[in-house]
């Protein structure tokens, strides 16, 4: 997802990269709460029964399942900014905190388009330049990705070409 | 804050690492999925010729090759191979290759994890194997280690065996979390949970049954330990413990296995099914609603394992009225896979006579599996061999054929090499008459009274016997050809078009080459 904001003094145009969130973070939570409400139904009639080793594993078994749908959500909740200013751009890539960034001059900056593949054509945009580049929104489709790099283009570099390469 | 520039520009489009570390320090879905589908296939081999084992020493009444003890491990390591290390691996194999590809994600959710729920299985089951050559012989309480038998008087190779079902265990527990972490949160745009292949599906529910009853083994197993080695009575009568408690303990966990077992067979049934048949699944959403009610039946219908304990009316009346009902769900799935071939532009390549096989033959293990269910007649059929036939028709000719099903289903997709097709249909031919041949006898032998998990039997099951162990080394030598026809596809064939099958639908056939590139995805696919 590409979320455009307002024009405002400090900078031109502020562009959030987010990734798809096939699932949103309460109803995860609620479907762990679910998991773990029959996990400790089952548990606790089974230690009525006098069976409480199975408790142990539950617990375990719980504790690892939300650690494991934590750490992927931490990486679907990354996102990637670029601060398109006069003279500079910058991209901040990171999960709640700037992780890490990058600066560009933006009258030397290049926009580029890499396709790769076959039917299974992979679309890379880079933004860079001097040989040095970085790739953003890695996560986003094809068309998403498409129309974020012309719209970079006509932001840093108005009336100039869209670099396509093909490989 | 960084200032200097960076160039990241390598896209992880690189291949795979070459050399044996490849295969150990691969987290790559597709690499992790074919370990597992290897590993599954040795153990099918191995659970195998234990199955040559016990057919034929009962080729014949009396006992010739085998000491009775000996045969009794064979029974217990055949079941526990086949179930935890040909079948579940199968299945999750086939998770990792295909989940990712088919919710348009670019790999698993946890691929670390991925690495490790497989490399913990080679060694639990080496383990588990190692019993065999340990002083008093190999476990030999069957499959279902009810105690006493597995803890008063079960050998010392035991303890091995309650260590390797815990390995095995975390590594199912493993790949469940992580195929929950991948379909919940990696699904591409568009992609929402009704728009999901029927396999993903089915995958859901079974990872959902996985967690929700692994935790009951791993328990059972250490009671057992605790109960041999360290002075508790938990299933000890003479202590104040219950043996029949164990039996309640571990069908709790072992019901919803079986479906652990089937319901990722259904997914692939219902994808073959449509693609030869040239029209879309019938009743798409109540499959889905069929899938989730199997498996909230599956915790509600343990104790019709165990009829004949001696339980009270009630409790018989009430497991065996739940047990019918599961036919309904189940019924609902055999009317849509024939409803979508009804008048379908049908063709007969070799995925879909696997799955015809599979629709034909899991109904009739699903109809004894109806007559275990009653329960006055099942005290008649209790620990006969129309259990034994009951559950390879469920287990063989349903779970086993999906496996291979899917196999020829997607192997182009996987090598970029189309199978022989004559060389496939020699093998389903050869597999339907072997397989009958094997397993329908055994029905008239459990309703004539032959009891199972015996090397030796009256005479008047000779015949019968005789018949089902020709079907059964008819059975094993047509899996070694399909290790043939294995490699052979791997190794080479005609070339494999990017939609491989007319009718293919999905993601992995629409929108990825053949074969699939080793990182597939990496720009997310768009779902319309």
């Amino acid at each position: 997802m590409i979320i455009f904001d307002k024009d405002s003094k400090s900078y031109l145009k502020r562009i959030v990269l987010i990734p798809n969130r096939s699932i949103n973070w309460s109803l995860l939570v609620r479907f762990y709460v679910f998991i773990c409400g029959v996990s400790i139904t089952i548990a606790t009639v089974l230690t009525f029964l006098g069976y409480w080793m199975v408790l142990p594993f539950y617990g375990l078994e719980m504790l690892a399942l939300g650690a494991g749908l934590y750490a992927t959500c931490r990486k679907i909740y990354q996102q990637e900014v670029i601060v398109i200013s006069n003279d500079i751009i910058r991209i901040e890539k990171g999960a709640h905190r700037v992780d890490k960034s990058w600066e560009f001059n933006k009258y030397w900056v290049r926009i580029t388009l890499e396709n790769k593949g076959s039917i299974s054509k992979s679309l890379y945009l880079m933004i860079g330049s001097h040989g040095n580049y970085v790739e953003v929104g890695s996560f986003l489709t094809k068309s998403e990705k498409e129309s974020l790099a012309i719209e970079l283009n006509d932001v840093i570099i108005p009336h100039g070409f869209l670099r396509r390469v093909e490989k | 804050m960084t200032t200097a520039t960076t160039h990241e520009g390598d896209h992880h489009d690189h291949g795979p690492a070459t050399g044996l570390m490849r295969w150990v320090t691969t987290t790559n879905h597709k690499d992790i999925g074919t370990l597992y589908l290897w590993l599954s296939f040795i153990m099918l081999l191995t659970g195998g010729a234990m199955a040559m084992v016990i057919r034929a020493e009962l080729f014949q009444p009396g006992l010739q090759l085998v000491e009775p003890q000996f045969f009794n491990s064979m029974t217990t390591m055949h079941g526990l191979i086949m179930v935890f290390g040909a079948i579940m691996p199968a299945f999750v194999g086939l998770a990792n290759w295909l989940i990712p590809m088919m919710i348009g994600a670019p790999d698993m959710a946890l691929p670390r994890m991925n690495n490790w729920s497989f490399w913990i299985l080679p060694f639990a089951f080496t383990m588990l194997a190692s019993t065999l050559f340990m002083e008093g012989g190999g476990p030999a309480f069957g499959w279902t280690f009810y105690a006493p038998l597995s803890t008063t008087f079960a050998p010392d190779s035991t303890d091995f065996f309650i260590f390797a079902v815990h390995m095995m265990g975390i590594s199912s527990v493993m790949g469940a979390i992580n195929v929950i972490a991948t379909i919940l949160n990696m699904r591409a745009p568009g992609m929402t949970l009704m728009k999901m292949p029927l396999f993903v599906w089915t995958w859901l529910i079974t990872a959902y049954l996985l967690i929700a009853v692994m935790p009951v083994l791993a328990g059972a197993v250490t009671m057992m330990l605790t109960d041999r080695h360290f002075g508790t009575s938990f299933f000890d009568a003479a202590g104040g413990g219950d043996p029949v408690m164990f039996q309640h303990v571990f069908w709790f966990f072992g019901h919803p296995e079986v479906y652990i077992m089937i319901l990722p067979a259904f997914g692939i049934i219902s994808a073959i099914i449509p693609t030869f048949a040239r029209k879309p699944l019938f009743g798409y959403s109540s499959m889905v609603y069929a899938s989730a009610s199997i498996a909230i039946l599956s915790f509600m219908v343990w104790a019709h394992h165990m009829f004949t304990v001696g339980m009270p009316v009630a409790g018989e009346l009430y497991f065996m009225y739940a047990t019918v009902m599961i036919s309904v769900p189940t019924g609902v799935k055999i009317f849509n896979w024939v409803t979508t071939m009804w008048r379908g532009s049908m063709t007969f390549e070799t995925p879909m006579l696997f799955a015809i096989g599979f629709v034909v033959m899991f109904t009739i293990g699903g109809f004894s599996g109806l007559m275990l269910g009653v329960a006055p007649v099942d005290t008649q059929y209790h620990d006969t061999y129309f259990v034994v036939a009951h559950f390879h028709y469920v287990l063989v000719t349903g779970a086993l054929y999906s496996i291979i099903a899917a196999f020829y289903y997607w192997v182009p997709k996987w090598t970029g090499h189309m199978y022989d097709e004559t060389l496939g249909k020699i093998h389903f031919w050869w597999s339907t008459i072997a397989v009958n041949v094997l397993f329908f006898p055994q029905h008239f032998l459990g309703l004539a009274g032959m009891p199972r998990r015996i090397p030796d039997y009256s005479v008047q099951f000779s015949e019968f016997n005789m018949i089902s162990s020709l079907g059964g080394f008819a059975f094993g030598l047509a899996q070694v050809f399909f290790l043939y026809i294995v490699i052979k596809t791997i190794k080479g064939g005609e070339k494999a078009t990017d939609i491989v099958w007319e009718g293919a639908t999905g993601l992995e056939f629409e929108q990825l080459a053949s074969p699939a590139p080793y990182h597939s995805f990496n720009t997310a696919p768009e779902i319309k």
